[in-house]
């Protein structure tokens, strides 16, 4: 591969960059509707039948998987080597938060200090870490 | 890793923005690089080199004596 095409995959075009802000906003805003929906919809009580049918579970978990893979491909495609990499390492330290605070917690429960593991809090706090070391490896 | 970029810059009388988009990368990135936050990565490094009409070792400095 010659210097320029790999300058080219590495780097993005600036034409495009307020189009992957754009879309990567409306990604988050249609995520956060469907989670509220989805939340807002869900209200079961346990032992009673589910919110939603078998078909409709996996219409939305498949259009989510498919809708963060074409995100996915696209930034990939338009990004540039700095972003990538701290999303690396955003990434990489979330996941390491989330394997420390997992058994941690689960330790600490079993000894009788807190309560069960959350990891929905596991999982949002880890995003969290994981955004927080991208935007400061971005804009530092 | 320390560099000339901010000086070559400001000879062209350029911003980083102008830079970013000759370089095709995020005025983030331009910065980051200016101020030795980040090392680039050798197909951007050549791409700098080019742009100035330099080769890499007169724009970047790792410290080492070439010999």
């Amino acid at each position: 591969m010659t210097d320029m095409k790999m300058a080219e995959k590495t780097a993005s075009n600036s034409k495009h960059r307020h189009v992957l802000r754009t879309m990567f906003l409306l990604s988050a805003a249609v995520g956060i509707a469907i989670v509220a929906a989805v939340t807002l919809l869900n209200r079961s009580l346990p032992g009673e039948p589910p919110a939603f049918s078998p078909s409709a579970g996996l219409f939305v978990v498949l259009g989510g998987l498919l809708g963060f893979a074409a995100v996915m491909a696209f930034y990939m495609r338009r990004t540039d080597e700095h972003d990538m990499i701290a999303n690396l390492w955003g990434l990489s330290i979330g996941y390491l938060f989330f394997a420390g605070t997992a058994p941690v917690w689960w330790m600490l429960h079993h000894s009788g200090l807190v309560g069960p593991v959350n990891f929905w809090a596991v999982y949002i706090a880890s995003a969290l870490v994981a955004s927080g070391v991208w935007g400061w490896m971005r804009f530092r | 890793m320390k560099n000339r970029l901010k000086v070559l810059r400001a000879e062209r009388d350029w911003t980083q923005a102008d830079l970013a988009d000759r370089l095709d990368v995020s005025r983030q990135a331009v910065n980051a690089i200016e101020r030795s936050k980040y090392d680039p990565s050798l197909p951007l490094a050549f791409a700098i080199a080019r742009l100035f009409d330099m080769t890499i070792e007169e724009i970047f400095d790792d410290g080492h004596e070439n010999g």
